[in-house]
């Protein structure tokens, strides 16, 4: 297991893509939170009495300890793209350039082989989520000697354990898509396949169950009240959302954070929930591996 | 079972479903031993060398490696080096990056990979990433790979495609010195004068059945002697070795661009000579054809594995 752990995670540091992606995803935080930072100076109208003032609600966003919720919850929603296009095509190059044929002919265990590399890719998404968290950090530095004049280091005093759980909040909510990226590459034996259907199922439940929540306040008291009963508490994304949904409210104010502060959250459900998630693609990458493999490659 | 043997073979099959792939196919291999696997494209080649390599699961047979079967000690798969027909690398990595990939996932010694790619010519090409490789190079490196951690047991699939002459000889000499420092070789190629120049032994398939199995001199026929035959005036010796005044013992002439080509018997040589300058066909060339491999294996190839003409 030492000598795949190692053959994988040199492959992962000297592969480009791992390094292109955290660029573009440093880059993609930086120009969010400068846009942010911008609008922060900018007086708005307010939108009514029982509402934040937006520039206040901006300056909660860009000033610690708020900007740590964005912060922290930035590789679990924008970030997880990057990273499934990273972990899928870690696994499914492996068919297409057809180093798979090399890397088992000398009797390696294919259940060991899967293993080092959903433990190398998770170890990329804490290099990651550590490279961002400090990224954002700084700008919320920045953000908060421009507004306040200093420097507020208090959370880190009181907040800590809070900063440390979110850290691990945000790992767990990215952990099932790797996995789940990890197994399809090696079923389908295609990044590209892995890639379009896991990213299509992103889209898919947001785009579904947003339209689905319209229908909320209709259905609720009803004997169909079960349907959502049921989503919330199987959709992948919908759990993932609930471990997000308390880094928020960790770190911004009652009043910004709005519904993640009254919403009925259920940590340790959405926790158990996106567990049965990763182990079921984990069964799923470790029973597809088990195949016969070709020894011309998938792309030839 | 012999002690002795690298490799033993039992009743090999591989169904892809009703399609039969590799079917009963037997065979074993000594130590030092260099067999060439011949086949028709499609005949069952790569999938038997998968399978010896634990990458594809057999439908029924057996293998024996190093005395272990595989089905209970895939360890001993250590012992053996795979070339495939495609060589496959990490592209964005370099060939000594590559092999240093290889050599945690093998458990070889990282210190072996300079000397191995000194030995197959890329030692100066070493830093440049595998997608900028030739078609040659690319075979170099894969057999580098092979080679990694000094297995006893060689399986290369087609090892000198797409290599320049050059290359060929490298590839010929470190298999022949490979085979004398006892290491078995299973070479699979479509070039038979590579089989004929290297193995000992040739096993045919086809169809996925085992079509032959023998020492390579008794496939090239070493009865009879095939004698190239230039003289003064060829269609004259043409119509006098093949019309009625025909010496006995000449049983075949072949005519070909500017030479005959006489099969008989090698003790009949001096005869034909002797016959020809008797007629006036004065010899410009006279020298023995090397038995053909090809002409051997387009011959069983095409009577089948039930031994009936196709």
């Amino acid at each position: 297991m030492g000598n795949l752990l190692a053959a994988e995670f040199y492959k992962v540091v000297r592969r480009p893509m791992t390094w292109i992606a955290l660029a573009i995803l440093v880059a993609i935080m930086a120009t969010l939170r400068g846009l942010l930072i911008a609008l922060s100076f900018v007086s708005l109208p307010s939108a009514g009495q029982d509402q934040a003032m937006p520039s206040d609600l901006f300056t909660s966003l860009v000033t610690l300890p708020g900007a740590l919720a964005d912060t922290l919850n930035f590789i679990p929603s924008l970030g997880l793209f990057a990273l499934l296009v990273v972990a899928a095509s870690n696994a499914g190059t492996e068919f297409a350039w057809g180093t798979i044929v090399p890397l088992l002919s000398r009797g390696a265990s294919r259940t060991q082989l899967v293993l080092a590399k959903a433990i190398v890719l998770l170890g990329v998404v804490v290099t990651y989520l550590v490279v961002t968290v400090l990224v954002g950090l700084a700008l919320g530095a920045l953000a908060s000697q421009l507004h306040l004049g200093h420097v507020p280091f208090d959370w880190l005093t009181d907040q800590w354990d809070d900063f440390l759980l979110s850290l691990l909040r945000s790992f767990w909510a990215t952990v099932p898509y790797i996995l789940g990226a990890i197994a399809l590459a090696i079923l389908f034996r295609s990044s590209a396949l892995a890639m379009g259907i896991v990213l299509a199922y992103v889209f898919v439940e947001q785009l579904g169950f947003g339209i689905l929540q319209l229908l909320r306040p209709s259905v609720e008291g009803t004997s169909l009240s079960w349907i959502f009963t049921v989503l919330d508490w199987t959709l992948l994304g919908q759990n993932a959302s609930e471990l997000q949904s308390l880094n928020t409210r960790a770190f911004m104010p009652a009043e910004v954070s709005g519904q993640a502060a009254t919403s009925d959250l259920h940590p340790w459900r959405a926790t158990l929930v996106l567990a049965v998630y990763s182990l079921v693609f984990l069964a799923v990458a470790l029973r597809a591996i088990r195949r016969d493999i070709g020894t011309r490659p998938v792309s030839s | 079972m012999g002690s002795a043997s690298v490799l033993e073979v039992q009743g090999l099959t591989k169904r892809f479903g009703d399609r039969v792939a590799v079917d009963g196919v037997s065979f074993r291999l000594g130590p030092g031993e260099l067999v060439g696997l011949l086949g028709p494209n499609g005949a069952g080649k790569t999938t038997t060398l998968s399978m010896i390599a634990g990458l594809v699961r057999p439908t029924a047979g057996r293998i024996v490696v190093f005395g272990r079967p595989l089905d209970e000690d895939r360890s001993v798969l250590r012992r053996v080096g795979l070339m495939p027909e495609v060589a496959s690398f990490y592209p964005y990595l370099n060939a000594r990056q590559n092999l240093r990939v290889m050599a945690h996932v093998y458990g070889a010694d990282p210190r072996q990979i300079d000397p191995l790619l000194e030995q197959v010519g890329l030692a100066e090409h070493a830093d440049r990433p595998f997608r900028t490789y030739s078609q040659g190079m690319r075979q170099m490196l894969s057999l580098a790979n092979a080679l990694l951690g000094d297995p006893d047991l060689l399986l290369l699939d087609e090892p000198t495609n797409g290599l320049d002459p050059f290359g060929q000889q490298r590839v010929h000499q470190l298999l022949r010195d490979l085979a004398a420092r006892g290491k078995a070789v299973v070479l699979s190629s479509h070039l038979l004068r590579d089989v004929q120049e290297l193995c000992q032994r040739v096993i045919i398939i086809h169809r996925g059945k085992l079509l032959e199995d023998s020492p390579i001199e008794r496939l090239l026929r070493p009865g009879e002697l095939r004698v190239l035959l230039r003289t003064v005036a060829d269609d004259r010796a043409l119509v006098l070795l093949s019309g009625p005044a025909r010496p006995p013992w000449v049983s075949a002439v072949d005519r070909h661009d500017d030479h005959l080509v006489v099969h008989l018997p090698s003790e009949r040589v001096p005869e034909l000579s002797a016959f020809l300058v008797q007629h006036e066909l004065y010899l410009r060339e006279l020298r023995p054809v090397e038995g053909d491999l090809v002409s051997t294996f387009v011959e069983l190839t095409s009577r089948g594995p039930t031994g009936t003409e196709e």
